[in-house]
């Protein structure tokens, strides 16, 4: 018995270093069609890599965005700094309350915001957070933030990426080239934003219904990272960001979210279809088009404005 | 409690060290810790089945001492059709009773006078089938005397819920497991190392083929019209090696780890896939149930003596009994119809025990003629496989006739090229271990250790790259 539990905690630690190596030549050698649980999509949607090496090298802001794409395609920093804040988003892919955590500890003190604005759709507190993990670790640092949320999340996937992240970053090959400004319809606009090029958008008359179910996890995530906000003591104000009315009304269950949310402070709806409208204004079920993005920038900082949430104006 | 959780990578640990160090050498202890481990197994998924199980214990083992003591055949019998109407009376009513329902409803309806069935919200009882199948051959064995009847409740209450095979079997037979539970158990390395080792292939064929092939034979059989005839063809063949890799994964992880504890359930599976002709098929597939049918059903109906007429029969009527036993689903009453019919022309041409050893024994590769009976075996049992899949015998009929249509002829539409190269890979390991207990028994046992323990670590590997990541439960416990 003694010898077979032996060969067995012998045999873990050898396993482990065996499949590490195998980690390695996949990722290096395999198509990612033939690697269905290592993925690491470095350079290729969303522009996270530019987006952290410029937080970097920023100095602090007055506003900073949180939140998934509708974050980063939605807060224009140039209108704002048209009215005289400077503003960095720091939105991503997909990007969960798990890794907004992430982000708040790695760059509330780096980026000194005097105000955070949260894009708080409800489909990031109905997500695993695996995808944009994945984002996060082929993008960004392996540091402890970003380890706890793997931690969190527990997750294969999440896991395979944090090796094959240590192993570039130890061997110095992430994206040492920048990525290229624009990609597709995209283009990148310095400050954080996302710009999309977009043709006319015809909604599908009837979306498939989404019953709204909040994750016990991402929602214990969303309370950690308010409350990280408050002990840095950094205003912060909760914005749903408009999306189509076609999908808002094939969405079931919002009310759960919104009590939440108002319960958690200051708290914005944008959501209007009589100064949005679906045809006009976005370019596709859930992102606003430029056109739109201008509409709704310009009343949220006339909203933040009257009811006095903005912080002093001057840039600093 | 799922095999591939993580609640099971804790609880086995925690159970082999409980019973190995905490036992001792007492058997009445080890008997013990493995009964409550069991429970607390089955408990898992919902408390209230282990009242069921419970009492199915509690029935067979005063049925069993019953049948001991008296002396009168007429007793012993009415104690044996006790167990029965309690164990398939259970088993009826949670499995069966909306179908009866139904059929009931239905038959009336044929003959104009309108009725309607109501139909109850019935939960099934994870593994009832097997568990159920497993305590009757007890009954059965006592009184037919191949047996004694147990007097250790604690060893029989463990006999029936034996976590290892408790939910998927194999069923195991009193005569083979129970002895087992009355024996002193001695630690074994070799028989422990080659259980994990059982295991690992196991979690491969279950993790990695079976739970890949699923999403594609759900997404073809959901709507097969969507699909072109070579698709659905190619789904039907994934769909065999998917239930294949799933129930013989279950299998070998549930003979492996019952070695850990010292025990050897008999094998289920024995390279079904590289069947020649349909009865070595069903001497290779879920030989454990196959072999209860036989044993129980197709025997005491006279088996293979008496007149040709009386042997179809028989053998007719065992398939389709089998068949209804996988679920309450007229399909699987013609699946079963169907692999009877397979069976025929070997019953009366007697060629139904021509290939009793594995195919090319002994050589690496197989004869062309060997390829082609075993890809005959392969397309045969697909067509049986599009019964198993149907809701009904309207939605079989319509994917076999969509079946023959010229775009069978064209290029099938799965893309999945993570599958293929993982098929290559079960095909080539399973081809050259055919020859054994499971594919990978003698892998590397002559190789150094290092190497060895490589070509396992490699294994594992290869599960983590490409499992499902979301638990998919065994095939084999909706039955």
């Amino acid at each position: 018995m003694r010898l077979f539990l032996a060969q067995i905690a012998a045999f873990l630690p050898f396993a482990t270093a065996v499949v590490v190596c195998l980690l390695v030549i996949w990722g290096e050698l395999v198509p990612v069609k033939l690697r269905p649980n290592l993925l690491h999509p470095a350079q290729v949607y969303g522009y996270l890599d530019t987006r952290l090496k410029e937080a970097d090298a920023s100095p602090p802001v007055d506003v900073l965005f949180l939140g998934s794409s509708k974050a980063y395609r939605g807060f224009d920093p140039r209108i704002w700094a048209g009215r005289g804040f400077r503003a960095f988003n720091l939105g991503s892919t997909g990007q969960t309350p798990l890794q907004m955590e992430v982000l708040v500890q790695r760059y509330a003190d780096r980026l000194k915001p005097r105000l955070v604005i949260i894009e708080v759709d409800a489909s990031p507190f109905m997500d695993e957070g695996v995808e944009a993990s994945l984002d996060f670790f082929a993008n960004g640092p392996v540091d402890r933030p970003a380890l706890e949320m793997a931690w969190r999340l527990g997750h294969l996937k999440t896991w395979n990426a944090v090796g094959f992240g240590l192993w570039l970053e130890c061997t110095g090959r992430r994206n040492p080239r920048p990525e290229p400004p624009s990609m597709g319809t995209d283009t990148y606009v310095p400050g954080g934003f996302v710009e999309h090029e977009s043709g006319p958008f015809e909604p599908p008359s009837n979306p498939p219904a989404i019953t709204i179910r909040l994750r016990r996890a991402q929602v214990e995530a969303f309370h950690r990272t308010l409350r990280a906000l408050d002990v840095a003591d950094v205003p912060y104000v909760l914005v749903s960001a408009p999306v189509t009315d076609a999908l808002y009304r094939s969405r079931r269950g919002q009310d759960e979210l919104t009590t939440m949310l108002q319960g958690c402070g200051r708290y914005m709806a944008m959501q209007d279809p009589a100064t949005y409208d679906d045809r006009t204004h976005f370019y596709d079920l859930g992102h606003l088009n430029q056109r739109g993005v201008e509409r709704f920038n310009t009343a949220l900082i006339d909203c933040l404005e009257r009811r006095g949430w903005l912080p002093g104006t001057g840039l600093r | 409690m799922l095999f591939n959780s993580i609640d099971f990578a804790v609880f086995l640990p925690l159970v082999f060290l409980l019973y190995w160090a905490v036992g001792g050498r007492s058997l009445a202890r080890r008997n013990a810790i493995i009964l409550g481990a069991s429970y607390v197994f089955y408990g898992w998924w919902d408390w209230r089945f282990m009242g069921l199980l419970a009492l199915s214990t509690l029935v067979d083992f005063a049925v069993g001492i019953g049948m001991d003591r008296s002396g009168t055949l007429r007793r012993r019998r009415w104690l044996l059709a006790l167990s029965l109407v309690v164990n398939l009376g259970l088993l009826g009513f949670f499995k069966y009773f909306n179908f009866f329902a139904q059929s009931f409803a239905d038959a009336f309806t044929i003959f104009g006078v309108p009725f309607t069935a109501d139909r109850l919200d019935l939960v099934l009882p994870v593994g009832i089938s097997f568990y159920t199948f497993q305590t009757l051959s007890y009954s059965i064995d006592v009184y037919r005397g191949h047996l004694r009847a147990s007097r250790d409740a604690v060893a029989f209450a463990a006999y029936v819920s034996f976590f290892p095979q408790l939910v998927a079997g194999p069923i195991e037979r009193a005569v083979n497991l129970l002895p087992q539970f009355a024996s002193p158990r001695v630690f074994d390395r070799a028989k422990a190392v080659d259980g994990l080792r059982q295991m690992l292939w196991g979690l491969f064929k279950k993790l990695v083929i079976a739970d890949n092939c699923a999403p594609h034979v759900q997404a073809i059989f959901a709507d097969h019209e969507a699909w072109n005839a070579s698709t659905v063809l190619v789904g039907a063949f994934l769909f065999g090696i998917q239930v294949y890799c799933d129930f013989s994964g279950y299998s070998d992880i549930a003979i492996g780890c019952a070695r850990l504890f010292g025990f050897d359930l008999m094998r289920n599976f024995a390279f079904p896939l590289f069947a020649r002709d349909i009865a070595e098929y069903w001497r290779r597939w879920n030989i454990s149930v196959t072999t209860w049918f036989r044993d129980y059903v197709y025997v005491p109906l006279g088996g293979s003596r008496g007149r040709l007429p009386q042997r179809i029969r028989n053998t007719l009527l065992v398939f389709m009994v089998s068949g209804f036993w996988h679920g309450p689903n007229w399909t699987f009453v013609a699946w079963g119809l169907l692999h009877g019919l397979y069976f025929m022309p070997q019953l009366l041409l007697g060629t139904n025990r021509q290939f009793l050893d594995s195919v090319a024994q002994g050589r690496l590769l197989p004869r062309v003629g060997e390829v082609l009976l075993m890809l005959r075996t392969t397309l045969l049992t697909c067509i049986g496989h599009i019964f198993f899949l149907g809701t009904d015998m309207r939605d079989v009929m319509a994917t076999l006739t969509h079946l023959v249509d010229p775009s069978i002829l064209s290029r099938p539409q799965i893309d999945a090229s993570a599958l293929w190269l993982m098929l290559v890979l079960f095909f080539a390991v399973e081809w050259v271990g055919r020859e054994h207990q499971f594919a990978i028994e003698r892998l590397g046992l002559r190789w150094r250790r290092p190497l060895r323990w490589s070509a396992y670590a490699s294994l594992c590997f290869v599960i983590i790259m490409y499992m499902r990541t979301d638990e998919v439960p065994f095939f084999y416990f909706q039955f």
